[in-house]
């Protein structure tokens, strides 16, 4: 059986997560103070060499965004934002950091603000967090008195302040753009791309914007190395990733792995196989915005390039698993709506898109009989257009289910 | 703009560096069809109807949102893009409803045709089930209908981006959402109604009120461009014409000075035109009643009745007011027959109530008596202080370059004793107490100098006298310390600190003064420390720097400049410049004997010589001086004793009621000239409608009755000859014409033909003797007029968004009366407390001269013992209770500053 190992989590459960000196005992910011003491091309370079990859779902390399952010201008304004916006069904691994090791986050911070020169940080915490969103400004303040934000951090001159911004409830602020304008007090709409955040970010200025847990892999990386981990994972995703496994398995819950396990050690070794002894039927990769994968795909290993060759995402590393007996139609169906529901309503395609596909499908499954040979296709060419013409993620998303349900699970479909 | 090679479809364009690639692609013939997009506002991408190809881009990409490269290769048109095109509208067709009243143009519609959408074979989508929307008619103005809206965003960016006010929103999302002004209600929300949303709303979800049942776009007979007949920004307004009737205004994009923007008054003010209340035949009174007569009845008995008078009395005994709200050609006809019929330079009309103090100044000081900048410098520069103008309400045009200014980042100084809204984009507001102008211009002047924030180069290069007049003036401020200017103004050290500061360090300042630094006795000493602070600074004599005094009507810099001044020929000349008056008598073909060479009587003094029976005969023209003059209970007894008066005009007014004489005149949408507005620019008045009845044109009015009264003017042909011949002695405008006027305004000087006009004056010189600008340091002075137990308020007058003047026209608009339409006075709430008045209250207002009664409005906009009027209103006339003490230099009469007491009224 694949062995855990635990990186952004490293502290989860093994210290008091409202407790700075638990933090601090536990080698708690002493990657920033190594950070601090190079110059910071060291710490993204450090990043690069890595081969971190963003956690939230897109997987772009961490270091070019930091790289190009801090190279874009120097001695001007510039923001790093943490993306903590969990919205995709079925994802809990940011809030797992923030509620049970604030700290690791704050700390993975600085250090990305210090390498590209910022001076002023905001942490946006999905508004549901409660709980995160308390422990994590525990956490700011406690690291204000000790001197880890603020004036002068640890004597090297660097200053830098940190904020919690709530979310309001909208899926579509996880999306960097629509973040940031939300940040600035506006209604969350995204905006124009290019250009991107490490351009034109939060009000106008240079900014950095990363997930939770991508940050929380910085003090590791810079403490022990890039060389070190790349040891971790594959070559093509180092690390590991942290993966919340939900549905019909005996035991759901998160756990942080090394890149490259497969589909079939994560449902059947880790999560302890499906519920009340029933065959595995299909398992949800990445949330709504993800992929579905089939029993095929069991022993892909789990990592970016590995699952794109065979047409899947690993997303925010959400598994949601479903047992032979589940109607995907109707699965599908509480998609459409979700992405319904969340549309922002700003550009055509995704704004009437997302309700023509719901009505479709909903229409359909009202009637006793209807064809699936002609649904399906009409509904993936509807959102094949959606996705080249929509103006954000969210109406280029539909087309992620509904094709790799029907490539790879019409047959269930057309049996139920 | 340096200009870059393209390539869409393989066809080479030259476009814009930097240009919009969906605007470039459309300027120069390629359709590319979008919604969402508008050349005013920035890119949002919505409709995705733009969606091209470009090499080296990934997938497609909106056009609108691209910025064009030279290079570029664009496809903006094969197979695929149409068919997604198609796709996307057919989309969009799905969640509309498509009904279609011809009312307003339809983007939307036009497509749905172009793509073959109209027919329901075509489509292939079913329509989604609607959510419940509900129409907001609840504006006086207009109507939003959501159901017909594609969320485009124009009328959100429309408000925010364009009239910077910030109204509108989304509520809801996704395929449910709607446009809400406000909270939620539009009639509720503080939507001032410029309808700037309706006029780039692409389809019927918000349309305009007035003529809903009426208009059809295909019966419109003609579109004419005008200009607004309001204030004096001058906005170009397109009218549509129905049935002989306008049906609707919109504004004119591309073209300066507004853009295509206009405020409420400008889009739904022109109903008074059609009002049934028209003067339509010459009226004679006759043993007390006014009777209808042939024009030729009344046009023969005025000019008896003149020559009589003349005759009797000598020149001295007639006089004539002309108008601001005429046109250029009908002002300059006026003059020309005052001077030569009536043989005096009694000519005057309202700016001698408005700006003659500012203007005494700037001429004295600087060399003319106009704004020295453009209107588009009020956006693009670092500062503004805007002193006794309350421009969002007054000039609402002129005021969204401000608040774009201010978007962008401008600061803004707002000096005024009254909360205005521009308050709410100020960075620092200074309160004086009324009529403490000069104290806090000395200490802020003081305070500038003390910082070191004072242009050397300039006062030494350009202003008379140098250092050494610099330091006279640096001597008469040294009293006004910080803390004495407190003391004086009532205005905090710290703010006038500020102010300062922002002024002083800034690169480029303008000022726009207005009415509440020239309506007061100290006017033109107000003006002259204004002055003396931007000399000092060097804040003028450049771009992006200078004074602007807005102006409040539509021609009432027009009609100085062609001469209706007691003092002044056409282009300013001193009546007395016998070279010029040489030149004049010869373009008027008569003996310079004939040209009186002493200066008239200005308003106020023709008034009192009225009074005092020495003026026997009043032509007025387009003037209702029983609401606009000061001390009215004077006014009216000086017109009763008036031998003869004849009053020109389009409305009974309330001086209409002393004429003998009443002449129907054309109102501004029934003849063709021009106008001048406030940034000097010389626009086009374009007649768009007969006129009802008799009614004529003002010059052809006067025109015969010269001729009666044998004095033989040219017969014009039209407006354009006598505007030639208005040129040939107006140096400023010698080289404008008619034709040079066809597709945009000229500001002045434009000495001629080739000359492309003058956007900033004094970049090389001032226009004085010298050619530089002078210093005059002036002393505040204590107000005459103060608060006595027995009148121990400050009264303050001005106006308001929704009218004009005294009312005549605005008041005859639904739409306009709809907003509000009734009286009041501010008063500040502790004052109201100690009275024991409550708010809507009927108060009787007690001055020395006067008193009216009013409804008590109580805010604290208004300082602790000082009260607000707006003038418009006949049935609560302000200036019955204003003085006609005059400011000794300009002859302006104190509007601003009466002390008065509140009574409540017992019923």
């Amino acid at each position: 059986m694949a062995k855990e190992i635990r990186i952004a989590l490293r502290n989860s459960g093994l210290i008091n997560p409202e407790s700075i000196q638990e933090y601090i005992s536990a080698d708690g910011y002493q990657a920033l103070r190594k950070a601090l003491r190079s110059e910071p091309i060291g710490i993204y370079e450090e990043i690069y060499d890595s081969g971190l990859r963003g956690r939230g779902g897109a997987g772009f390399p961490t270091g070019t965004k930091e790289k190009a952010a801090a190279l874009i201008c120097s001695n001007c304004e510039k923001f790093v934002v943490c993306n903590a916006d969990e919205g995709e069904p079925g994802t809990f691994k940011d809030r797992i950091i923030m509620e049970t090791d604030p700290h690791t986050l704050i700390e993975g911070m600085v250090i990305a603000a210090y390498s590209i020169g910022a001076s002023r940080g905001f942490i946006y915490i999905r508004g549901e967090y409660e709980l995160s969103i308390k422990r994590v400004q525990l956490a700011i303040e406690q690291a204000y008195q000790h001197g880890f934000l603020g004036e002068n951090i640890l004597g090297s001159n660097y200053n830098f302040d940190l904020e919690v911004r709530r979310g309001a409830g909208s899926y579509l602020c996880g999306e960097e753009l629509t973040l940031i304008e939300s940040i600035e007090g506006k209604r969350g709409y995204p905006r124009i791309k290019p250009p991107f955040p490490a351009e034109k970010g939060l009000w106008g200025a240079p900014t950095l914007i990363n997930n939770v847990e991508t940050l929380a892999n910085f003090p590791q990386i810079i403490l022990n190395g890039a060389k070190w981990y790349r040891t971790i994972g594959t070559e093509g995703s180092p690390g590991t990733k942290i993966f919340t496994i939900s549905g019909d398995v005996n035991k759901p819950g998160y756990y942080e792995f090394p890149m490259g396990i497969t589909l079939r050690e994560l449902i059947f070794d880790v999560a302890g196989g499906i519920r009340n002894g029933k065959p595995f039927g299909a398992a949800l990769l990445g949330g709504a915005a993800g992929t579905f994968a089939s029993e095929k795909h069991l022993d892909v290993h789990m990592g970016y390039d590995k699952l794109k060759e065979v047409g899947l995402t690993l997303g925010s590393g959400a598994v949601i698993v479903m047992d032979a007996t589940r109607d995907l139609n109707k699965i599908m169906l509480s998609i459409l709506k979700f992405f319904k529901h969340e549309s922002c309503g700003k550009c055509i395609p995704c704004r009437v898109g997302t309700s023509h596909l719901y009505q479709a499908l909903n229409e359909a499954l009202q009637q006793p009989h209807f064809s699936f040979e002609s649904l399906y296709p009409n509904l993936i060419k509807q959102a094949e257009i959606m996705a080249r013409t929509s103006l954000c993620p969210l109406g280029q998303s539909p087309i992620l289910p509904l094709r790799s349900l029907w490539e790879n699970l019409s047959e269930s479909l057309i049996m139920k | 703009m340096a200009k870059v090679k393209i390539y869409i479809d393989g066809k080479e364009i030259l476009a814009n560096e930097n240009g919009n690639l969906l605007y470039e692609a459309r300027a120069n013939g390629i359709d590319i069809p979008g919604l969402c997009y508008h050349h005013k506002l920035s890119p949002t991408g919505a409709c995705r109807l733009c969606l091209v190809k470009v090499e080296g881009m990934r997938g497609l990409v909106a056009s609108c949102t691209l910025t064009v490269k030279e290079g570029m290769q664009v496809t903006a048109f094969d197979n695929e893009l149409e068919e997604t095109r198609r796709f996307l509208l057919d989309y969009l067709i799905s969640e509309q409803n498509l009904e279609y009243d011809g009312t307003y143009n339809d983007e939307l519609r036009d497509l749905m045709f172009r793509y073959g959408l109209d027919k329901s074979e075509n489509r292939h989508f079913s329509p989604l089930s609607p959510a419940k929307f509900k129409i907001d008619s609840s504006s006086p103005v207009l109507s939003y209908d959501p159901s017909k809206c594609i969320k485009c965003f124009r009328c959100i960016k429309a408000c925010d981006e364009v009239q910077g006010k910030n109204v509108l929103s989304f509520n809801e999302r996704g395929i449910n959402s709607y446009i809400v002004a406000g909270t939620g209600v539009w009639g509720e929300s503080e939507c001032d109604g410029c309808g700037e949303c309706i006029q780039l709303c692409p389809t019927g979800a918000i349309v305009e009120k007035p003529n809903r049942e009426k208009i059809k776009l295909d019966k419109i007979e003609k579109r004419v461009r005008t200009t607004c007949p309001y204030c004096g920004v001058g906005c170009q307004i397109e009218l549509l014409v129905q049935d002989g009737k306008i049906v609707r205004s919109n504004g004119v994009e591309g073209v300066l000075p507004n853009n295509g923007r206009l405020c409420v008054k400008g889009r739904f003010g022109y109903e008074f035109v059609h009002s049934p209340e028209r003067l339509t035949s010459p009226l004679i009174r006759k043993n007390g009643a006014l009777v209808e007569v042939s024009w030729d009845e009344a046009l023969d008995y005025i000019a008896h009745r003149f020559l009589e008078i003349k005759q009797k009395y000598g020149s001295d005994s007639l006089a004539g007011y002309a108008s601001a709200k005429c046109t250029n050609e009908d002002n300059y006809i006026f003059q020309k027959f005052i001077r030569l019929a009536f043989g005096i330079n009694n000519i005057d009309y309202c700016a001698r109530l408005c700006h003659a103090s500012t203007v005494t100044a700037m001429l004295k000081s600087i060399g003319d008596g106009a704004a020295s900048n453009s209107i588009e410098d009020f956006e693009n520069t670092e500062c503004l202080i805007a002193t006794g103008n309350n421009i969002i309400e007054t000039h609402p045009i002129t005021a969204t370059y401000v608040k774009r200014g201010a978007a962008k980042g401008m600061k803004i100084i707002v000096i005024d004793p009254k909360w205005t809204p521009l308050v709410q984009y100020a960075t620092v507001w200074l309160q004086p107490r009324l009529g403490t102008d000069v104290a806090l211009l000395n200490g802020m002047i003081r305070e500038i100098i003390a910082n070191g924030w004072i242009d050397t180069g300039f006062i030494e290069q350009r202003v008379e006298g140098g250092m050494k007049a610099f330091l006279e003036l640096k001597q008469l401020v040294e009293k006004y310390t910080l803390e004495n200017t407190e003391k004086l103004t009532g205005v905090p050290v710290e703010k006038i600190k500020e102010a300062a500061e922002i002024y002083g360090n800034a690169k480029t300042a303008m000022v726009a003064t207005g009415m509440g630094m020239s309506q007061q006795v100290t006017g033109t000493h107000n003006v002259f420390s204004l002055l003396n602070m931007i000399l000092i600074a060097g804040k003028i004599g450049k771009e992006r720097s200078g004074i602007n005094p807005p102006r409040g009507q539509n021609n009432v810099q027009g009609a100085t400049d062609v001469g209706c001044h007691p003092a002044l020929y056409p282009g300013y000349i001193p009546v007395s410049n016998a070279e010029n008056r040489k030149h004049v008598a010869e373009v008027w073909g008569v003996p310079l004997d004939d040209l009186p060479d002493k200066p008239g009587l200005t308003t106020v003094e023709i008034m009192k010589a009225a009074y005092d029976g020495k003026i026997k005969a009043l032509y007025i023209m387009g003037e209702n001086p029983m609401i606009s003059d000061p001390n009215l209970n004077h006014t009216e007894e000086a017109l009763k004793k008036l031998e003869f008066l004849v009053v020109q005009d389009i409305f009974h007014t309330e001086t209409t009621k002393f004429a003998h004489v009443i002449l129907p005149a054309s109102s501004w949408a029934e003849k063709n000239g021009t106008f001048v507005n406030s940034d000097r620019r010389v626009l086009r008045v374009r007649k768009a409608v007969e006129s009802p009845g008799q009614a004529r044109e003002d010059w052809k009015i006067i025109h015969e009755i010269a001729k009666r009264m044998g004095v033989n003017f040219p017969s014009y042909a039209d407006e354009s000859e006598i505007f030639d011949e208005l040129a040939s002695v107006t140096p400023i405008m010698a080289g404008i014409s008619h034709k040079r006027l066809e597709h945009h305004g000229i500001q002045w000087p434009c000495p001629t033909p080739d000359h492309p006009g003058t956007s900033t004056l004094y970049l090389d010189k001032f226009n004085t003797p010298s050619g530089k600008a002078k210093l005059f340091p002036v002393e505040y002075v204590e107000q005459s007029e103060r608060a006595t137990p027995e009148y121990p308020f400050i009264l303050n007058s001005g106006r308001i968004l929704y009218h004009y003047h005294t009312g005549t026209m605005s008041r005859r608009n639904k739409t306009l009366t709809g907003y509000t339409n009734q009286p009041y006075l501010l008063m500040h709430p502790n004052d109201a407390k100690k009275l024991g008045i409550e708010d809507n209250e009927l108060v009787r207002v007690i001055s020395a001269r006067g008193h009216l009664s009013t409804h008590i409005r109580i805010s604290p906009e208004v300082l602790e013992g000082e009260l607000f009027m707006p003038w418009h209103y006949t049935e609560s006339q302000v200036n019955r209770l204003t003085r006609d003490e005059l400011d000794p230099y300009s002859r302006i009469a104190p509007f601003k500053l009466s002390a008065v007491r509140v009574e409540k009224i017992y019923t």
